[in-house]
Parts: C-alpha cells; structure tokens; sequence
C-alpha cells in the first residue's frame, strides 16, 4: 500500500493505493496523524485505487474520524467504489465520514 | 415518633448496605467500553435477582421450621446452594439465549441479579439485627451485598469463558460456574463470625477479579471482532469475484447442483451474502461503539431480516440443512443476530 500526501491550501488529500489489510493499515493511521500534526483539520481520504480493506483498516478510519471530530476538524473519504464501497456503506461507518464521489467535493463540503 | 425515627434508620441501613454495591454496577457498566448490556437489561436482572430473594426467603424460611436444630449448618451449606440456584436461573438463560456473548457482559449482568438478590436479603434482615448499631450493618450490609454480586459475575464469566474458549453446552458447561459460586458463597457464611474479614475478601477480591474478567474480555472481543471481520469481507470479495465457484463456498454450492434446482441455489447464495452482510454491518457499530462514538439507528436492518426470513422459508428445511456448514452459527454469531434484529444499537 502506498499513501501520497497532497496538501489543497488548509486541507490535505491523502492518496491511498493498494490494499488495505492489517499489514498495511497500520501505516495509514500514523501518516493521517502526522497531517494532524503539521496543523490540517481537514483530511480527504482518496480511495480510488484502493482494492481491499481489512477490519485493520476501518479501525484507523474511525480512530483517525474521533481524533479529527474532537479538535472541530473532520474526515473526508472519496472515490471508494467496489468492494470498498461496499464495506464502508455495510458497515454503516458511513454515518461517520459520508462518502464522496469525487475529490472536489470531498474538498468543496462545508 | 419512635416508629418514624426507626423508619428513617432502616432506610440509612439499607442505603449504606445497597448503595456501594449500586455504585459499583454502575461503575462496571462504564467501565465497559463497548457498552454491550442495555440499561434494560441490567434493570431486567436487578428484577430477576430480587425475585430469586423473595422465593429463597419463603424457601429458607420453611427449612429452618422443619430443621431448627440445623439452623447454622443449613445457613453455611445449604441456603449457598439454594441462593446460588436461584440467582443462576436468569444468568443461565440470558446465557443460553445468546443475550450475552461476552466475559464482562456476563459479569455485568451476573453482579447485577446478585444486587438484586442482596436488596432483598437486606430488607428482609432489617429486623433480625434491629438491635445492633451501624457499624454492624456496614459490615454486614456492604459485604454480603457485594458477595452476592460477585459469586454470580464469576459463575456467568466462568460459564461464558467456557462457551468461548471450549465451546461447551448445556449442565457442563454451567455446572463449574454455578459450583464456583455455590463455594464462594458457602466460604463467605463460614467466615461471617469475623465480619471484617469477610467484608475486605468481598470488597477487594470482587473487584480485583472482575478488573482481570473486563481486561480478558475485551483483549477477546478485539481479537474476535477483527479476525471475524476479516473473514467475512473475504467471503463478501469472493462472492463478488468471477472465481468464486473455484472457492470453498462457491464448489460446495456447485456440488448441490444435482439435488437443488438452480432458482433454489440463488436464494441460498442470497441469503449466504445476506447472513455476511448483517456480520458486517453488527461488527461496524462495534467498531464505532469501540471508538466511544455515538450509533445512529439502522433504518434498513428491519427490510433485511425480512428478506432473510423469506429466503429460509424459500429454501425450506432440506436446503437449510444443506447450507448450515456454510452459515456460521457460533453463539457470539447468534448473538449479534438477536441484537440486530431487536433493534439494539
């Protein structure tokens, strides 16, 4: 899995390929708290060329989503489609962090 | 006058002997950070604790007119086993209903008829030591109120711990918790002529022992909730993949071909990929609930299960049993099949 940073003025988009198992997952929530660090309260997750995602993976989700709620900032999570999609909307962690279709409008919300 | 200064004594008997224990259920209750036992259900097993007092009174009662020789041996051995059975009936049936799946719910649940029993036993000892100051009462009060609690937490953990890590069933897989707490409790009456000695064992081994069962349960609920997970989002891939009939699953429903016609076998898959959906999505509100964050009602979980009801009478009993290896069944599996389908978030 790899994660590419891009920072969108105040916001930051996070470029994520690759699968998402326990393994690699347990990158993703240090690189998002980094961001965090640097002074982002925005964080938009692209999922787009991401192909699975493990039980690992939803946890840094809704770990990462808490963090960010509790300073006023928020989690954004765009292009997930497959089986992706369909585990965020199962899981209902869609409550949490909605998902867009495209990054611009992960990064135009709110 | 005297009769309302006597009153008012009673009720500060009972709050010192009541309260501590109150506050101790609802400590465990927030100390439980998945929050699985609903106020409910706790309220339930108060309920059902303070019934088994009523019943064991009557009962005590009539064993020490017949026996009243053996008044002090019956208090040591035989009210223990009647008391303990007593409070096990309501644990032992949440247990076998799959209303409780977990070590620390099972000890929340279990403290919590013990509670109940103990307010009770407590009023019902209001006039027997009448006569005695508060200090008596503290110790007497607290200590066995806690006890009571305690025996049938580790009696439903042990139980619990059994179901999980031996997947026992039915007399042995309760009889060791119930004969656990039949000992505690029996110990506890023998130590009574020293009261302070009975009322520290109570009040610092109970919660030196349920700190260990909330610790283990919840490593066990991490490790179940992640490793289940996993494997249900590789099934749900499978399913979805065009080698799935190179799968277990998709070979094995392959093999039925002979036996099922081919619409039979579509609504098995459906309600195989159903059965993995609603995994999926108990296990996303533990995730959420896990993070200490809020879970907003399922509006779809209703539609699903009647789907699911749908299939399984389309499929009827032969088909049903012909897919059970592919379906997991597990309690904790049941378990969160009931939550969802009362609605329990």
């Amino acid at each position: 899995m790899t994660i590419e940073c891009v920072p969108v003025g105040n916001k930051v988009v996070l470029r994520v390929s690759g699968r998402m198992d326990a393994e690699s997952a347990s990158q993703f929530e240090p690189e998002c708290e980094s961001c965090i660090a640097k002074g982002f309260t925005t964080l938009v997750v692209d999922l787009g060329e991401v192909t699975y995602i493990s039980s690992m993976g939803l946890r840094s989700f809704v770990a990462i989503a808490k963090k960010l709620k509790e300073t006023g900032g928020s989690l954004r999570v765009c292009r997930a489609s497959g089986l992706v999609r369909q585990v965020f909307e199962i899981t209902r962690l869609t409550q949490i962090f909605p998902l867009h279709e495209t990054v611009e409008s992960a990064l135009a919300e709110g | 006058m005297i009769h309302s200064s006597i009153q008012s004594g009673d009720v500060l008997r009972v709050a010192l002997a009541l309260l501590p224990v109150l506050l101790f259920l609802a400590a465990l209750r927030a100390l439980d950070s998945y929050k699985l036992v609903s106020l409910r259900t706790v309220l339930t097993s108060l309920a059902s604790g303070a019934a088994a007092a009523a019943v064991c009174f009557g009962f005590n009662t009539f064993m020490f007119q017949i026996f009243p020789g053996a008044q002090d041996q019956y208090a040591r051995i035989g009210a223990p086993v009647v008391e303990e059975c007593a409070k096990a009936a309501f644990w032992i049936f949440l247990i076998a209903t799959a209303r409780v799946a977990f070590m620390a719910d099972s000890a929340i649940c279990g403290f919590a008829v013990g509670a109940g029993f103990a307010l009770v036993e407590n009023i019902s000892y209001l006039h027997l030591l009448v006569d005695r100051g508060i200090g008596t009462w503290i110790l007497r009060g607290p200590g066995t109120a806690v006890m009571h609690g305690g025996v049938a937490a580790l009696g439903a953990t042990i139980s619990v711990y059994l179901l999980e890590s031996r997947q026992w069933r039915g007399v042995r897989l309760f009889a060791p918790g119930l004969l656990a707490a039949i000992v505690l409790h029996s110990l506890f009456n023998q130590s009574l002529q020293y009261p302070m000695l009975s009322l520290l064992g109570a009040v610092v081994g109970v919660p030196l022992v349920l700190g260990v069962v909330f610790y283990l349960s919840e490593r066990s609920l991490r490790r179940w909730l992640g490793g289940k997970m996993d494997r249900d989002i590789e099934i749900l891939n499978m399913i979805g993949s065009a080698r799935f009939q190179q799968t277990r699953v998709g070979a094995y429903l392959m093999s039925l071909q002979g036996a099922f016609p081919p619409e039979l076998r579509g609504d098995m898959l459906s309600l195989l990929q159903l059965t993995i959906e609603l995994s999926v999505r108990a296990k996303g509100a533990l995730l959420i609930r896990e993070a200490g964050l809020e879970v907003a009602p399922d509006p779809e979980v209703e539609s699903i299960f009647a789907e699911l009801k749908y299939l399984q009478k389309s499929i009827g009993p032969t088909g049903m049993l012909a897919i059970r290896p592919l379906l997991s069944q597990t309690p904790r599996d049941l378990w969160e099949l009931h939550r969802l389908a009362n609605g329990v978030r």
